[in-house]
Order: C-alpha cells, then structure tokens, then sequence
C-alpha cells in the first residue's frame, strides 16, 4: 500500500466513525482527479461534474462495504468510469438524432466544449475519435499516468487487454494528430490478454 | 510478422527502458520503416497526452460539488432535515431561460416590494430573500438553500472581524461569524442580485472592471455583474454565478480600485 492508500484507508475508518472532517478530507484529495478522468472520458463540462457528484455519492454510501482489496483510489476510478459509461449511453439514447442534410455552419457549442474541456483542441479532437474502452484506457495511462496494473484494475480486465488498447489508441490518437497515415494491422490482439 | 514485440515499442516510447537498451533498441528500429512509424505515433501520442493541462474545478464547481454530495449522504447537513434532501440535478449551467421567464414574470411586480429584503415571498424566493429561510422547516425550492451552501465553509471576505459578532439576522449568515458591517455589505450584494434579476440579467463585458478577478474566484463560468454601493459609499462591482431558478450560488464584490475582495457569498 502506498502513502495514499494508507491515508485514505484511515480517512475512511474516520469517516465511518462519523468524523465530517475525513469527509472533507477525502473529497479534497480526490475531487480534482475523478473530475479531470470524467471530463476526458465524457469531454463536456457539465455532464463530468454531474458524473462526478454521482461519482462520490456512490462511493461514499457504499463506502462501508469497501473491502480494501485495492487502493480506495483505484475502487473510486473504476466507479467513476462506470458512471461515465452509464452516462454516456444514456446521452446517446436521447441524442439519436439524424446528420443533417445542409451545410449548417458549425455548432458555437461544440466549440466551446473543446474550451471547456482544457485540452489542446487537437487532442481533444484526437480523443473525441477513439472508441470508448481506448479512451478509458489511454486517458487513465497516459493522461493521468496510472500503472497498467492499475489501470487494468479499474477497468476490471485484465492487464494485457489494457496494453492492446493503449497501444492500439495511441495509434489512433496519433493518426488524428496526423502523425500516421493509416493504421495497419493491429499488433496487439485483445485475445492474447 | 511484426518484429518488433509492441511491448518493447511501448516501452520504449514510455521511456522505460535504461540507457543502454533503449540506445540499442533505437538503431535497430530505425532500420526498419514500419517499427520507425510505430514508435513516431507512440511518441507523439503521449506527448500529446502527457502535455495536456490537468482540468480543474472551480471554486464555485467545488462548493457545489461539495454540498451536493454532503447534502445526499446527510454529512455536514445538520440544518437540513435529510429527508427533504434529494439528489438532484444540479443547474450548472448558470443562466436559463427560466431565469429570463421569471425576470420578465416578476418584472410587472412593484419594484420596491422584490427588493425589500426579507419579506416573505411564497412562489419567488429571491436572493433577498434568501437570509430568512429557515433550512429546517422550509420545503425550499432555493438552490442554495436546498444544497445547504450555508454550511460549507468560504473563503472570509478581506477586512472581516470575525470577532465583532453583533449580527442579529436570522439564517445562516448570522452563524458564520461575520461583522454587522459585513452582513449589511452581504445583504447590499445580494439586494444587487435581486436588482439584477428584476432589470434583467447582464453579462460582464472585457471593460467591466475586475472580470478577471471575478473569474479566478468563481471560475469559468457564465457570470453576471451589477453595481452596488458598501456602506462607505463605495461602489464595488459584484459578479455572480445564478442557478436555473433566480438565485445566486455564489457572488463576490471587489473595491473597483485596486479588485480587493469586500464581501462574498455565500
């Protein structure tokens, strides 16, 4: 266990005990991080602070029944990531809507999402393009810098699958990026994990 | 058949090899055009990914995303009587057509009755009213108070005497610890809110004075600005962060002269 895994193992003890300052405590430690993972996986301002609140108060009632088989971080991730998975689908239920037909001029919003988003426009363009579970992954290795242990953790699979898909979405992100012309074989197979 | 393993190229790329192998393992891939390609797109990919600046809340984010979440699981919300407390969908976005439905509904409303501070108003809750509300036995439909924002602990206004606690007023800011002075600055603020509401919303523009100020406080987010006046006759500038249903989630007045904060809220 590390530092931090030591502290918010006490914290939780605490917070269990009914101490409101562990609480505080826990959202301070973990709040900007949940919200920074959401906000790349869902790349919309509002819906990663939605995501996040459903985040922490997920973990926070369920918080009694944390084994501590990982670290409370790597359990609070995987929630998290599970809520914006949820939260995406179900965006993607109401927005079902046809491509439009003219040449409409661009959507203001969808500009100010990359504003919000406070990535470069081209990697958030990049990561906008890759499919969700490369995304998950490469947000959580590479932009947040997680092992892959951990990572593989989080995503509750195992730890080749995550290399396959940060290998394969750095491809992918790379391409967007115009580093790559076209993407070939696929060097890694999901099926050697 | 690739030949090089896709683990060594990423590990490679990561920088997770010592000096020595990657230095061999750099030669030989440069032989070969596809590796070169592999390890290129790598590199720039987490470069990419690795440059990118860390998002952040805002202050206001963090307020709201604090009492959401202790409001929910009952911690800190002892005014609030849980079971009147349900989750809900915060209004982050800060301005809605609901607000401008409800500035033109009240604006047929004698203007001195809205602005009168604590009168009671049983379907428009405004900010001035705001003080009055008892947490404990009103159904509120206010954000704020619903979200027990009042209990969350805020950044004290500069020149505060905390030690000069003569406030009689009821709710929560008669708890907090402030001066009368303060309180009297507060209720000005948010009289300003209500005002602005009233009149119709208006945004800050790049001239308004202390915007940016205003922004490092409550963040990125759509503001509004009034104008009003401290009981030293200043005129401070306020900007406010406003919920779907004509209140305010956070405020802040700053001196125009020099943008030294002078009250906030909540």
């Amino acid at each position: 266990m590390t530092d931090r895994a030591d502290r918010d193992t006490a914290l939780i003890e605490r917070y269990l005990r009914g101490e409101v300052a562990a609480f505080e405590e826990l959202m301070t430690a973990h709040e900007d991080r949940v919200f920074a993972v959401c906000l790349r996986m869902l790349r919309d301002r509002e819906a990663a602070l939605d995501a996040t609140q459903e985040t922490f108060i997920t973990v926070f009632r369920k918080v009694d029944r944390f084994a501590g088989r990982s670290a409370f971080s790597t359990w609070l991730y995987r929630v998290a990531v599970n809520t914006c998975y949820d939260q995406s689908r179900r965006t993607r239920r109401h927005n079902v809507e046809p491509l439009p037909e003219s040449n409409d001029p661009p959507d203001s919003s969808a500009e100010d999402a990359y504003h919000a988003v406070e990535l470069r426009p081209d990697l958030e363009a990049a990561l906008d393009a890759l499919p969700g579970e490369f995304r998950a992954a490469v947000v959580l290795s590479d932009i947040e810098g997680l092992a892959l242990q951990t990572v593989a953790e989080i995503l509750n699979v195992p730890i080749g699958t995550v290399k396959s898909r940060v290998f394969r979405g750095r491809r992918l992100l790379a391409e967007s990026l115009g580093n790559l012309p076209g993407a070939s074989d696929t060097p890694i197979s999901e099926a050697n994990a | 058949m690739p030949r090089f393993d896709p683990d060594t190229i990423a590990a490679l790329a990561e920088g997770r090899l010592d000096a020595e192998g990657a230095g061999e393992l750099e030669i030989a891939i440069a032989a070969d055009p596809a590796a070169s390609a592999e390890l290129a797109a790598h590199r720039r990919a987490l470069d990419a990914a690795r440059s990118a600046q860390p998002p952040t809340l805002s202050a206001a984010e963090r307020t709201m995303l604090r009492a959401t979440v202790a409001a929910a699981l009952g911690v800190e919300a002892a005014a609030l009587d849980p079971a009147k407390i349900k989750r809900r969908h915060v209004p982050w976005a800060a301005i809605s057509v609901a607000a401008a439905a409800f500035a033109a509904l009240v604006a047929i409303a004698p203007l001195a009755h809205l602005l009168s501070a604590g009168e009671e108003s049983a379907s428009a809750p405004t900010l001035g009213a705001l003080d009055e509300l008892d947490t404990t036995t009103t159904p509120s439909l206010d954000a704020t108070a619903e979200l027990g924002l009042g209990q969350v602990e805020t950044p004290t206004p500069a020149g505060t005497d905390t030690a000069d606690n003569t406030s009689t007023t009821a709710g929560a800011t008669a708890t907090d610890g402030t001066s009368q002075e303060d309180e009297d600055t507060r209720k000005r603020l948010t009289a300003a809110f209500d005002a602005l509401v009233v009149a119709g919303a208006e945004s800050p523009t790049d001239d308004t004075p202390c915007l940016a100020a205003g922004r490092s406080y409550l963040g990125d987010v759509p503001l509004l600005t009034a104008s009003f006046t401290a009981l030293d006759d200043v005129t401070l500038v306020a900007f406010y962060v406003a919920g779907n249903d004509d209140t305010v989630i956070a405020a802040i007045g700053f001196d125009p002269a020099d943008c030294s904060v002078r009250v906030t809220y909540p």
